[in-house]
């Protein structure tokens, strides 16, 4: 294993050492099956695939491997924690949950937070037809390897009529030896009706080797429910990162996502909402910052299916060094979702000559009584402002960083948690002062 | 404390001042007026330090050092101060934070500890309210949406929290009705020292009425075509401008 395997060594491995036990309870073997044929014929995606058009993995496949084990490393350091409160803290290993390593102590009576094997019958049955109805196995190779290799997804459950005070963490650790390692964390998260809840992804490694994460979660958010998701994406180690976020949204419900997305070498978001039923609401805000040579590929897609919806989105780019952003906005309005209002806007700072922007904002309207805009921009520091501060004195990297941090804050300051706001922005101005 | 001597600066490849003599000593205040375009901007923002202008001749001493070596947050540190005829907009910074980081910068600069945020927050009150800005200004962007009266003295409010040496003013009195005119007069005249130096660029000599200057010099054309004592003052605005033109004329053919 120490010589460079070629992408079809990679993708040979993951489909040769693909199993599934077929007798265990709750481990969906056909779809498992299924999906790892999908994968095995579409391959990892390439440049020429429509969606990958500006994100290349293949510097990132062409690496050997270990498929993360269930074997737990029992300790990881979490000592710098981005929340003051307790919270119910749910850490995953390579993908695989860590009861040990978790905190649950602050649970509320009902609601379900555990792996598909631990959840008892009953509530298996609640959620049998949900596991996979977002996800699109045929045509998604990533997805499709997730489903494949995710060989114990884990459930958040929230039953009707209940308010989660607590934050739910999600904590996804990578940790390798010497090896590369790839990992397959899966999420389906049910709320009932009426219910409100918070989420908190967060992501960290550990290791020499290259840790490469392929999370895909499935959201569905229940009539008259508020569900507020925030992913924070920051990781000094350089890892790597598949992430889909699928949401359905029933009747007169709230969904708001707020992703930040300020180290790593590869990220890759994709998004999507679909707005199934009336009167619903969705704010999806992004910042996404890089440096190096690395690379953070956003697409969202909101699907207007039925009328009365709104959906509010911004996303802001800081792009330094050679690296490379993308931002793939894309808004569908179906003939059906009349009197919908969607706005889009993605807005951009190149840092220097050599970062790259790529921008598709995408309207699809097939209704007629709709208020939908969208637009992008994308410019530089602003250099009157920045003689401004500095004829107070202001050192130009003080100066560059204050400019900075307001472009990025008009995103951080939506973030309603206090204390993940405030670690947020302390973070957020080490990284712009180097 | 500056020197000016025959200072030659282009942008763009357009040279705009063509040889600016100028002294100005501790205590003094010297007044610069003249047309539209004569380059009275350009000056200041040459002193103070904007990049995008390229001097091409002459140099300047600052307190006896080359002025033109330093980049302009070095300049404010060592006491040069510019209060734009413009002041820029900046979405998303608030006047306390950019003060606060300015002060501290300066502070750092002379070895001094940062200010904590009480005795920052009672300094800037004081300051705040000498020059009629309402205390909400701090939790707002800077310049932001602020009426043309607002921006100027905001700018000298900048000033006093900054206690620079060398101040130069580049029209600030326009666009100020009478109340802001004595407002911005009075916070530069309880400014005056025999320390300080003032270089006050104005189009009109209604400011002179409230801010006496020592000297009163015409730039034209990127020349200073004529100096003189306060009386200059008025007996341009007597003459107008092609007096002035007549004056640059004879200054070039000299
Ligand atoms: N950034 C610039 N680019 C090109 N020309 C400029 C620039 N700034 C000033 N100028 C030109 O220089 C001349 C002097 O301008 P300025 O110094 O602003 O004059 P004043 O302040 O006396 O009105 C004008 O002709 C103006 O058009
Ligand atoms: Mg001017």
């Amino acid at each position: 294993m120490v010589a460079l395997e070629t992408i079809t060594d990679l993708q040979e491995k993951l489909v040769t050492e693909f199993h599934v036990d077929k007798n265990a309870r709750a481990n969906f073997s056909s779809l498992r099956e299924k999906a790892i044929k999908s994968f095995s014929s579409l391959g990892f995606p390439t440049l020429r695939n429509e969606d990958w058009k500006y994100t290349s993995l293949s510097s990132i496949i062409n690496l050997p491997y270990e498929i993360a084990g269930v074997e737990q490393i029992e300790k990881f350091d979490s000592s710098s924690s981005i929340l003051k409160e307790r919270s119910i803290e749910l850490v995953f290993i390579n993908g695989h949950f860590a009861s040990k390593l978790s905190d649950t102590g602050l649970k509320p009576d009902g609601i379900v937070l555990d792996t598909f094997s631990r959840i008892n019958d009953e509530v298996f049955s609640l959620i049998k037809s949900k596991y996979g109805a977002l996800t699109n196995i045929d045509d998604n190779a990533m997805v499709a390897l997730n489903t494949a290799h995710a060989s114990d997804p884990f459930l958040v459950y929230i039953p009707d009529n209940t308010m989660v005070e607590p934050i739910i963490h999600f904590k996804f650790i990578s940790q390798n030896k010497d090896s590369n390692v790839i990992s397959f964390p899966r999420i389906l998260i049910i709320t009932g009706k009426n219910t409100e809840v918070k989420l908190l992804e967060s992501f960290g490694s550990e290791g020499s080797g290259m840790n490469f994460s392929n999370l895909v979660s499935e959201i569905f958010v229940g009539e008259n429910s508020r569900v507020e998701h925030f992913k924070f994406q920051s990781d000094p180690n350089e890892s790597v990162l598949f992430n889909e976020t699928n949401v359905v949204q029933s009747a007169s419900c709230k969904y708001s996502n707020n992703t930040i997305s300020m180290q790593g070498k590869l990220i890759r978001n994709n998004l999507n909402i679909v707005l199934q039923e009336e009167g619903s609401e969705t704010e999806l805000f992004g910042l996404f910052m890089t440096k190096d040579r690395n690379h953070i590929d956003n697409h969202t897609l909101v699907d207007h299916v039925k009328p009365n919806c709104v959906s509010n989105e911004l996303y802001k780019g800081i792009i330094n060094d050679r690296s490379t952003g993308v931002f793939n906005g894309k808004i569908m309005v179906r003939q059906d979702a009349q009197k919908t209002n969607a706005f889009q806007s993605n807005k951009n700072m190149l840092l220097t000559d050599t970062a790259t922007i790529n921008t598709k904002p995408q309207l699809e309207i097939f209704a007629d009584d709709v208020k939908c805009s969208h637009g992008a921009t994308t410019g530089q520091l602003d250099m009157e402002a920045m003689f401004y501060l500095q004829s107070r004195g202001i050192s130009p990297g003080n100066a560059k960083a204050m400019l900075l941090e307001a472009f990025a804050n008009e995103i951080v300051d939506k973030i309603k948690i206090d204390s993940l706001r405030d670690s947020i922005k302390v973070m957020l101005g080490d990284y712009l002062k180097v | 404390m500056i020197s000016i001597k025959d200072l030659k600066v282009s942008i763009e490849g357009k040279e705009i001042l063509k040889g600016i003599n100028l002294e100005v000593n501790p205590g003094e205040l010297h007044a610069i007026m003249g047309p539209n375009g004569s380059g009275k901007s350009t000056l200041a923002s040459v002193l103070a330090g904007r990049p995008e202008y390229e001097v091409t001749g002459g140099e300047i001493l600052y307190k006896g050092k080359d002025l033109l070596e330093l980049p302009a947050d070095q300049r404010a540190k060592q006491g040069i101060f510019l209060a734009f005829q413009y002041p820029v907009e900046i979405p998303g910074v608030s006047i306390a934070n950019f003060m606060r980081s300015a002060i501290n910068e300066l502070r750092k600069a002379k070895n001094l500890e940062p200010l904590d945020a009480m005795d920052f927050l009672s300094e800037i009150k004081d300051k705040m309210k000498n020059m009629g800005i309402d205390l909400e200004f701090l939790n707002r962007a800077v310049n932001e949406g602020f009426s043309g009266g607002e921006k100027k003295r905001n700018e000298i409010f900048q000033m006093t929290m900054m206690d620079p040496d060398m101040i130069i003013l580049d029209e600030t009195d326009s666009g100020l009705d009478i109340d802001a005119l004595k407002i911005v007069s009075e916070g530069v005249n309880n400014f005056r020292t025999d320390e300080k130096a003032f270089l006050i660029i104005t189009h009109y000599q209604r400011l002179l009425n409230y801010i006496v200057p020592d000297y009163v010099h015409v730039i034209y054309d990127g020349r200073i075509v004529k100096s003189g004592d306060k009386s200059l003052a008025l007996e341009l605005e007597e003459k107008g401008y092609e007096w002035i033109k007549k004056l640059s004329k004879e200054a070039v053919e000299n």
